[in-house]
Parts: C-alpha cells; sequence; structure tokens
C-alpha cells in the first residue's frame, strides 16, 4: 500500500550514525515502515568474556563514546554491589558529578542536533560551542574529553583537587546561564514549535507497555529515574526534581532534555558543595568470588542495565541492555506511522537514539522481532 | 582546476562503518565554532558525490564492508581517505571481534592515518592538513 519506498542510510546526511530505515510512502505520508539495524554492531558483549575484571572498565567505555561514563558507572557499580565494597564518600561525590558533566554535554549536543534537524543551523553552532566549556572541565578534571577513564573498582584513578572543583561549579553556571537565551529559543519560538508539538506521538498507553525509559517516557507522563528509584553513587544526597511532560510528543521530549540540563546543573552544585575531604583510596583489587549480579543506572538517554557474571576472577558474561536498545526499536513504528517524511530526521531526533549502544543480537524486521539463537547467530556472523 | 579547489577548499564527508561514537563526536567537534574548519575552507557534505575526503572513524563490520566500498567508489576523482581513531588503525582490543572482518585499509586505499582513542580535534584538523600534502605531493593524481 505503498506508492514508493525511501531509503534513509545508512550514511545519511542528517545521521551521524549509520542506521537505515526504509520508508514506504503514500504521497508524503510514511505508510511502511523497514527497519534494518547492525550497522555497528561489534559483537561488544563477546569480546567482554574472559577478559580481566579491571579491563571491563576500558572495554564498556568503548561501547559508546557519548554515554561513556554512563557506562562504566553502571559496570563499577555492578561489581562492587555483587562483591560488597564499600565505596568511599568522596568517591562516590565525584563520580556523580562527573556522569552528570557527561550527561549535560550529551544533552547538549542532542539539543544542537534537534535545531540542526529543524533547520536552525546556527542555534546548533551555538549550542556547541557553550558545549565546549563543559568538554574542557571534562578535560582538566578526568583528561579525557569522550573517555574519561577516572573510575576504577572501589575508587577512582586519581583524585580531583578542590580548587577544581570550585571552578567547575564557576564554568557550569557560566553555561547554564548562557544556554538560557536557547532553551528559550526552544519554548517559545513559532516555527519550532510548530514543527515539533504533535509530531511524533507516543502515547502514554504505548510507553508503558513497550517499558520505554528516560527522557522519552517521561515526556509522556511516566515519572521514571533510576537516580530517584533506585539511588546510586551520591545521588540520594542531592535534591533535584525529574522534570516530566505530558504532550507525548517531540516537544515535551525536547523540553524534558533541556529541563533536565538545569537539574544535572542543580545536582553538581550540590555535591561540589559538600564534597567530603578525605583521601581516596589506592586501587588494590586482586581476586574476586564468582557469582552474578545485575544493576542499573540512569545514562542520558534512560535506564542502563547491566548484567555481570564472574568466573575464576574473569568476566564471564555480560549482558547489557541500553536505553536505545529498549526505546528506539518498540517505538519508532508508532512514532513514525502516519508523519510526513519530512519529519523523519526530527522524530528520530527527539527519540536521541544512539545506535552503537543499541546494536546487539536482536534484529528487527518488518515490525517482527527476531532474536537470533546462538548456533543461528554463529551461522550468519562467523561461519567464515 | 580541480586541483586548486581541493586544496584551498576540501569537502570532507565522513562514514562511521562501527566504531563507538566517540571519534564521530570529536569530527562533529571540529565544525563548531572552537575549531571551525570552516574557515579553512573545510566542509562537511552530505553526500559522497560531493566530497573530496572521506573520514572514516571506526572498524568496518561484515556489515558495512561493501556500503564503505560503494561510498568509496561513489566519490569523484580525486579523493583521498583519512582513518580516523585506533578502531580504523585495526588494533585495539575490539578487534578481535568477530563481527569485524576487515581493516579499513584492506576494504579501500587509506592516506593518512589519525592515532588516538579518539583523537583530539586539532589531531583530525592536522590530519586532514596531511593529507591535503599527500595530495599535493603527487603521490596521488586525480
Ligand atoms: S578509536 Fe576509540 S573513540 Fe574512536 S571509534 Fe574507536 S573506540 Fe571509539
Amino acid at each position: 500500500m505503498h506508492d514508493f519506498i525511501v531509503p534513509f542510510g545508512p550514511q545519511h546526511p542528517a545521521e551521524k550514525e549509520p542506521m537505515c530505515i526504509r520508508a514506504g510512502l503514500e504521497g508524503e505520508t510514511i505508510t511502511e515502515l523497514d527497519l534494518r539495524f547492525g550497522y555497528v554492531h561489534r559483537g561488544m558483549e563477546k569480546i567482554f568474556e574472559g577478559k580481566g575484571i579491571d579491563q571491563g572498565i576500558y572495554l564498556c567505555e568503548r561501547i559508546c563514546g557519548l554515554c561513556s561514563e554512563s557506562h562504566s558507572m553502571a559496570f563499577t557499580r555492578t561489581i562492587e554491589e555483587m562483591l560488597g565494597l564499600d565505596v568511599p564518600m568522596r568517591v562516590r561525590h565525584l563520580r556523580s558529578i562527573v556522569t552528570e558533566l557527561s550527561r549535560l554535554h550529551s544533552h547538549m549536543i542532542w539539543a544542537g542536533f534537534m535545531a540542526h534537524e529543524a533547520g536552525y543551523e546556527t542555534l546548533f553552532m551555538y549550542l556547541m560551542r557553550e558545549r565546549e566549556r563543559i568538554m574542557d572541565i571534562l578535560e582538566r578534571t578526568t583528561g579525557g574529553r569522550v573517555h574519561y577513564g577516572i573510575n576504577k573498582i572501589g575508587t577512582l584513578r586519581y583524585d580531583v583537587p578542590n580548587a577544581k572543583l570550585a571552578k567547575m561549579v564557576e564554568d557550569v553556571d557560566t553555561t547554564l546561564k548562557n544556554i538560557e537565551k536557547y532553551v528559550d529559543t526552544f519554548r517559545n519560538d513559532g516555527t519550532l514549535k510548530e514543527r515539533l508539538v504533535g509530531t511524533g506521538m507516543i502515547t502514554g498507553i504505548q510507553a508503558k507497555r513497550f517499558g520505554i525509559v528516560g527522557p522519552v517516557a517521561r515526556g509522556c507522563g511516566i515519572n521514571n529515574d533510576v537516580r530517584k528509584s533506585d539511588p546510586y553513587a551520591a545521588y540520594d544526597l542531592a535534591d533535584f526534581e525529574v522534570p516530566t511532560y505530558k504532550g507525548c510528543d517531540a516537544w515535551s521530549r525536547t523540553m524534558v532534555r533541556l529541563e533536565e540540563l538545569y537539574e544535572s546543573g542543580k545536582i553538581i552544585r550540590q555535591l561540589i558543595k559538600d564534597i567530603p575531604d578525605e583521601k581516596i583510596p589506592a586501587f588494590k583489587f586482586t581476586k574476586a568470588d564468582d557469582g552474578d549480579h545485575f544493576a542499573r543506572i540512569e545514562a542520558p538517554r534512560g535506564e542502563l542495565f547491566y548484567y555481570l557474571k564472574v568466573r575464576d576472577s574473569k568476566i564471564d558474561r555480560l549482558a547489557i541492555r541500553t536505553p536505545s536498545m529498549a526505546v528506539l526499536p518498540m517505538v519508532l513504528k508508532p512514532a513514525l506511522m502516519g508523519e510526513k517524511v519530512s519529519d523523519l530526521p526530527i522524530v528520530i531526533s527527539s527519540l536521541d537514539p544512539c545506535f552503537s549502544c543499541m546494536e546487539r543480537v536482536v534484529i528487527v524486521e518488518k515490525g517482527k522481532e527476531k532474536v537470533y539463537t546462538e548456533p543461528d547467530f554463529r551461522r550468519k556472523f562467523s561461519g567464515r | 582546476m580541480a586541483g586548486k579547489a581541493i586544496r584551498r577548499s576540501p569537502w570532507i564527508n565522513h562514514f562511521n562503518p562501527g566504531g563507538c561514537n566517540g571519534c564521530a563526536i570529536e569530527i562533529l567537534a571540529t565544525l563548531t565554532p572552537r575549531y571551525d574548519v570552516e574557515r579553512l575552507g573545510i566542509v562537511l557534505k552530505g553526500s559522497p558525490r560531493h566530497a573530496d575526503i572521506l573520514v572514516v572513524s571506526g572498524y568496518a563490520n561484515r556489515m558495512n564492508e561493501t556500503r564503505l566500498k560503494r561510498i568509496y567508489e561513489q566519490m569523484s576523482d580525486p579523493k583521498i581517505v583519512v582513518a580516523i581513531g585506533r578502531c580504523a588503525l585495526g588494533e585495539g582490543r575490539l578487534a578481535k571481534s568477530y563481527v569485524l572482518c576487515k581493516r579499513v585499509e584492506e576494504i579501500i586505499p587509506v592516506d593518512v592515518f589519525v592515532a588516538g582513542c579518539p583523537p583530539t580535534p586539532e589531531a583530525i584538523i592536522e590530519g586532514i592538513r596531511r593529507a591535503l600534502e599527500v595530495y599535493k605531493n603527487g603521490s596521488k593524481k586525480g
């Protein structure tokens, strides 16, 4: 029932990452969708097997460049809870601070993209300019712009001096003050509203049924945030709100993320204010008992779930459920059906997918979900 | 004529055939006001047919092998390839994966490698500058 098919990707100007969607069109309306994933599948979970536990932190940051800190956070949380390690308060504070900083930079790059897709190239540039300040803070405190490598099991690789933290608050405040103008543009600008309000609707019922997480769920009025419901690191000490909107459309999701920027700023300010002065223990992890555990944290895109099984002090199995995986394959179809083809990039951006995180074994074909079993998988991918 | 234009204002096209996003966002950062490669005439283009330089970040997995080759073929001569990041070098722990059959180098000819995980935006700009030098020195005939 479509007139013609428009392929979108895997290399497409509007998407920075390879993904492939074939949209069947009737006139300008999308009536059929064929999603093809797997363009950045790297077999990450398999690489983890047999690696030492401290090597896991290095590797899990390389799952995704945008939320690398969240991945290492989830990994350390899993292993620390499994071993029952007692993590000093200062370490916890610093970890939360770095995670919030990475949330800031992730949401800002996303806001820039949103503006770019809506045709606001200048807004994109302005937001990216402000984002560089956050990147500078991250580089100053952790040594890396993208992969920080600051977490170690039970401790941090190095302490961050208090003087740096004071400067950090200043810089975060400046950034948040500077972007107020741009947030206002998102909130009030007529053109943006015209394009975003009512686009890419996912109803609350659908959201609940698909079990979606993160800002997309919060844009549907579902208040779920792991930082509140299952606090980790130092989040139980911080006082912050979880913004929710009931619009269920691209605009609500935009507003949720933009308000989260300010909440992150709040958390950083509070945690730096009452960070305890203590010495960070040296890293001395040698051996782990066999066992398994799962833990979750709130990544910029939603709940990130890690399952870890350890045998002989080595990683035996690591299963990851990333927020993009939970959101995108489920809601892309309901969100896009009946939309105009020109809204396709906007809707995808508003879901904020991260394909590097997402590409695991599940392959979605024409709405039917097909999960590969191990023999299938071997036949398909490693029969060389 | 084309040679002159390319030296003055190379247009780049970016393709990520299977790395983490790290390199991709650093390439993006080079376009933003802090590093602003447009002042050097470098413009990011969506279509490979418009581009002079192909910037590849990440490994090529099975799925992307033919795509990468196709993108390279679609570019018009003279074409330069810059591989960004340790993934594209074909090193690192990730290189042992079952889906990563070939290095970028084995699929398409690469002129310049930029090492780092991820390299800084400065290094990426330097890499593109070197690529132009390679072109100028005539090792690549258009
Ligand atoms: S080199 Fe590093 S940052 Fe770049 S794509 Fe590979 S893992 Fe990511």
